[in-house]
């Protein structure tokens, strides 16, 4: 199981971040790794905890090391504390919201570019079905490849 | 009481917690399996001369005549989650009471929040979700025995909200012969009670029927259970045998199939385990194969006292 250092990361640059410019896909294509090559830091989703009723959706993102050449198949599994699959979907690069300009590397600690990349998750994703309140793991793949894992918690 | 009448039982017991179906309710952490030894078997409850009866068949507490302490443990998901069950059984002059906790829990879940566009973590906080029981079991007649468990749920995920409430489970254990002996359980039986949260949300428990069957021959004993869960209309099945050393009669030795539909999507668990019963005391350990990607492999541990 592939794991990352979340917290060797440095903390948001609110300066920087209002420099930001987003827009749906059409990025500036500057590397195409393999799947594996790919590296995902910062999975968040934001709100978290929410609820469907109340918050609708919740945007999961994450940084990635390289706008990749090709459309790429992100593929999200979701998991309930038994560790039973409850839903699984894919989505490509262009479902995502997208960031054009990637982060310094000082945001970064390291020389590394990193593009933002999110997604609204809503119960449509798991076919209208309500989940019952508490946390719920997933875990976002390319081809094989686990680029990363987090939880986000239900409010009733 | 004779089988048909018992039946009787059944299908007015079904007929009543069907009429109260509700579409939104909370999980139901004991369909994770109230035991290695249970699990071992295909998820088949209530047979074993422990106090994990009182989770899924306070009705077979009646048979118990030593006070048992029970403990279970398993995590999940890389170690994210945790569960821990705890169980303890006293005989009395007519009957056994019960008492149960269930516990899950998961720790630093991040909270998030939003700056310039971007989310970022906020702070860490902690899931939990625990069932308190107390259960009574006792004999109605020579084949037939009853059993009733009051639940007390506590709910919270950090102090974002937390979430309180109250149920009765009901279960009966039916001995047809020497040999053959099923028992019925009723998860939830009063559906119109609800879990109230301090957010103003109020959310029904899950309801659940499960009927266990235990077939005895020689060394061998045959498992199976059905589950069925009306808030998710969902079915929940498992297979199991198992097989006591006839030169080793301190060891058992089982293996169990199960099959559990979460949301529609069908899961196939294999498992094996074997029991060790030294003195009194009971150790039993479970290893589990699923499809699970995450974790496509469990583990169970669970020990049980006699005193």
């Amino acid at each position: 199981m592939i794991s990352f250092d979340f917290n060797s990361i440095a903390s948001s640059d609110s300066s920087f971040l209002s420099h930001q410019n987003f827009q749906s896909s059409h990025v500036q294509i500057q590397e195409s790794p393999t799947p594996d090559e790919l590296k995902l830091v910062r999975l968040y989703n934001y709100k978290n905890p929410f609820s469907f009723s109340k918050d609708i959706s919740t945007d999961i993102s994450f940084f990635l090391n390289s706008h990749p050449s090709r459309i790429l198949t992100f593929t999200f599994y979701f998991y309930n504390i038994f560790g039973e699959i409850i839903e699984r979907f894919s989505l490509t690069s262009n479902d995502f919201v997208s960031s054009v300009d990637a982060p310094p590397a000082h945001l970064f600690n390291d020389s590394d570019r990193y593009y933002y990349y999110s997604y609204s998750l809503t119960l449509n994703n798991f076919q209208g079905r309500s989940l019952s309140p508490g946390v719920y793991f997933y875990l976002i793949k390319v081809s094989d490849h686990v680029l990363g894992r987090g939880r986000m918690a239900v409010l009733p | 009481m004779t089988f048909p009448l018992f039946l009787r039982y059944l299908i007015f017991i079904f007929l009543f917690v069907i009429s109260f179906i509700h579409s939104s309710s909370i999980l139901d952490i004991s369909r994770l399996g109230v035991s290695s030894r249970s699990i071992s078997v295909g998820r088949s409850t209530g047979f074993t001369q422990q106090a994990f009866n009182i989770f899924e068949n306070p009705a077979g507490l009646s048979s118990m005549n030593h006070v048992n302490f029970s403990e279970f443990f398993t995590s999940t998901l890389d170690d994210e989650v945790s569960f821990v069950f705890s169980a303890l059984a006293i005989p009395l002059s007519d009957g056994v009471i019960g008492f149960g906790w269930m516990k899950a829990s998961s720790k630093d879940i991040i909270h998030t929040d939003i700056s310039h566009s971007y989310p970022y973590e906020k702070s860490r906080f902690n899931y939990m979700d625990e069932l308190f029981k107390i259960g009574y079991g006792f004999p109605l007649n020579f084949n037939l025995d009853f059993g009733l468990t009051f639940t007390y749920h506590r709910f919270s995920l950090g102090s974002f909200v937390t979430g309180t409430g109250y149920n009765l489970d009901f279960s009966a254990h039916y001995y047809l012969n020497s040999w053959a002996q099923f028992n019925f359980f009723v998860l939830n039986t009063l559906p119109s009670l609800k879990v109230n949260y301090d957010n103003n949300v109020s959310l029904s428990f899950p309801s659940k029927i499960k009927l266990n069957s235990k077939f005895s021959m020689d060394y061998y004993n045959f498992y199976s259970s059905l589950a069925y869960y009306f808030d998710y209309s969902s079915f929940d099945f498992g297979l199991g045998v198992d097989y006591q050393l006839p030169f080793f009669s301190y060891l058992v030795l089982g293996c169990g199939y199960s099959l559990t539909s979460p949301m529609g999507n069908l899961q196939h668990h294999f498992n094996v385990g074997f029991s060790l019963t030294l003195s009194g005391i009971d150790f039993s350990f479970c290893y589990e194969k699923s499809q699970y990607l995450v974790s496509p492999q469990q583990y169970f541990i669970s020990f049980s006292v006699d005193f």
